[in-house]
């Protein structure tokens, strides 16, 4: 982890979205990837959702848990949900 | 320009209201009243017009034309009341640069006014009878009804984008519906009142106290009973002009198959992952469409499953079936029931849209996020995973099939026998007959394509996906053998002819 600090905006839906208890936010984050800001995040809110699960996409696009954020992207973590 | 009129049509003033200085040709064709009628003498008619639509659909046509041909303008005027023999019932004038043009826009229009037109004619015969003629069952109660369902659709069909001959598309559409719940309510309602022909209606549930805050069908009297056959009667109520089957089980690896293969897309409103990876994996395996739809809370997913555009399928995104627990279904986490109603009114949405075969890209490859808490819908682009159990480049069934066309790639001729165990079930078949020989000689009941030919057998090039497998049939093979032989040579790897046509089919069941 380098220590630049960026700005990113995080999306939250379904159990995430309950679990953070806000849908939407910007924050200042010194992760690398989206990997490690999705660990950053559940550490803080205690995010139970495990990866395997979760999906993330980086500026509306679905995308590898290791790709590399860029200051400003937005970034949408995604559970499954099933009901109908 | 289209005009629906009572009065004798003026043709000399049509005509100058289409003239133009760079026009260098005029072609016009008039349709008169003539006095017999397959072997009938008639006496005189009557046009009668259902004229909003009428003069929709002539305003489509004559666009067509312009866009399909290079032509400068082009006028249609149409008769409606009682007609003696010898008056002229139609006109058409075209104007173009050059006559070819002109006499193909022509025939074009005056091909299409007369199929696909809103207008009945009723004929008075000499031996003082008579009857309604627009199609070949002319009975009174049968053109009461089709004039009642043309009504019916005239909101929708009114609009550009659908018309008569959208509306047409629907009616020829098999539609299953798997789930008759919080999604499925709107669903069918939706696709029932928007005339989708056939309709199968899939749940194995009996209706609860609780399913009825958000599933708009059901009564408080129907507790205990059936949402199958509940669902079912009412849309049979709210649409008599289509087809519903019911499909009262559980959808398992054991009937999906046979159940599908009567559809040509399907609706995910299930409330379970099982069923959904099942329905998805299903789908990419038989090569069908599917729009699926789950709903959380205030919050739903949206998304589609459409082979002939390469959509990713639910293991690209999610490779394994999440445990039900983890993300909560309605029954562990709740649902508000309008959130379930704008779901499923989307879902239907996207499927009557692609029926139409007007949707967007974004249908196509995207997972629409639908957030209610916010009212935002935010799109997410998905991509097939390469190395995806299912769908991907080293999945079996890609495997499959490669090597399918591979060991079949020098084989053309095939037996109805052999059919069967050499394609398996991917591939679809051709009818190629015209439809005067359909018409005479009985349909093609497995065809899943009637493409008519006359003379021009690149039509089938238009009509027919490269990358699917087909099987061509005529009467007696030998059109069906040129016709795959021209496809092959034209890149189509996996097309087929069947060998000796209908004609041996109908002959060795006759003698079994
Ligand atoms: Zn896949």
């Amino acid at each position: 982890m380098n220590n630049k600090r960026k700005r990113l905006q995080v999306c939250y839906y379904a159990a995430l979205r309950e679990m953070r208890g806000i849908s939407e936010e910007t924050i200042e984050s010194s992760s690398d990837n989206a990997e490690q800001l999705y660990d950053e995040l559940a550490a803080a809110y205690g995010l139970t959702l495990n990866k395997e699960i979760v999906k993330v996409a980086v500026n509306d696009k679905f995308v590898p848990w290791n790709t590399v954020l860029k200051p400003n992207d937005t970034i949408v973590f995604i559970p499954p949900v099933a009901g109908g | 320009m289209f005009t629906l009129t009572k009065n004798p049509i003026n043709v000399e003033l049509l005509k100058e209201k289409l003239y133009n200085p760079s026009a260098g040709g005029f072609a016009s064709f008039e349709g008169w009243v003539r006095n017999y009628q397959e072997g009938k003498a008639v006496n005189s008619l009557e046009y009668e017009a259902y004229k909003e639509l009428a003069e929709n659909e002539a305003k489509i046509i004559l666009s067509e034309a312009k866009n399909k041909f290079d032509i400068l303008n082009a006028a249609c005027t149409h008769r409606i009341g009682h007609l003696n023999i010898g008056e002229l019932a139609v006109w058409i004038g075209v104007t173009a640069v050059h006559r070819a043009a002109a006499f193909k826009a022509c025939r074009y229009i005056i091909d299409e006014i007369k199929t696909r037109l809103p207008i009945w004619k009723k004929e008075y015969y000499a031996d003082g009878f008579s009857e309604w003629v627009n199609c070949k069952t002319c009975a009174e109660h049968s053109h009461d009804k089709k004039k009642q369902e043309t009504m019916y659709y005239s909101r929708q069909t009114i609009l550009p984008t659908i018309g008569m001959q959208g509306q047409g598309k629907l009616k020829n559409s098999k539609v299953l519906v798997v789930g008759a719940g919080g999604l499925g309510c709107p669903v069918l309602q939706y696709l029932g009142g928007g005339g989708v022909g056939t309709i199968g209606i899939c749940d194995f549930d009996i209706l609860d106290i609780s399913n009825i805050h958000r599933q708009t069908f059901y009564k408080f009297e129907d507790i205990g009973k059936p949402k199958v056959e509940l669902a079912a009667e009412f849309i049979s109520s709210i649409n008599p002009f289509i087809q519903i089957n019911r499909h009262d089980e559980i959808l398992s690896q054991n009937n999906i198959e046979s159940i599908f293969k009567n559809y040509d897309l399907m609706l995910d409103c299930t409330d379970n992952f099982e069923t959904k990876f099942l329905i998805s994996d299903t789908a990419v395996k038989m090569n069908k469409p599917v729009v699926f739809a789950s709903i959380y809370q205030f919050e739903g997913q949206l998304w589609s499953y459409l082979p002939e555009y390469d959509s990713p399928c639910i293991r690209c995104i999610w490779q394994d079936i999440p445990q039900s627990g983890c993300v909560g279904s309605c029954t562990e986490v709740g649902v508000l029931g309008s959130v379930a109603g704008v779901l499923g009114t989307l879902q239907a949405t996207l499927a009557l849209n692609y029926l139409l075969g007007i949707s967007e890209e974004y249908s196509e490859t995207h997972l629409s996020l639908v957030d209610l808490n916010n009212l935002s819908i935010r799109k997410i682009k998905r991509l097939q995973n390469p190395d995806c159990t299912i769908c991907g480049n080293t999945s079996d069934k890609k495997a499959a099939s490669k090597q399918l066309v591979n060991d079949n790639i020098a084989l053309l001729e095939i037996e109805m026998e052999k059919v069967s165990s050499l394609l398996k079930n991917d591939f679809e078949w051709v009818d190629i007959r015209s439809e005067t020989e359909r018409e005479q000689l009985g349909p093609f009941p497995y065809a899943a394509h009637q493409i008519s030919i006359v003379t021009d057998y690149s039509i089938l090039m238009k009509e027919l996906n490269p990358d699917k497998s087909y099987v061509i049939v005529c009467q007696y093979g030998i059109r069906s053998r040129y016709a795959a032989s021209l496809l092959r040579e034209n890149g189509y790897p996996a097309v087929y002819t069947l060998t000796g046509g209908i004609a041996r089919l109908n002959q060795s069941l006759v003698e079994s």
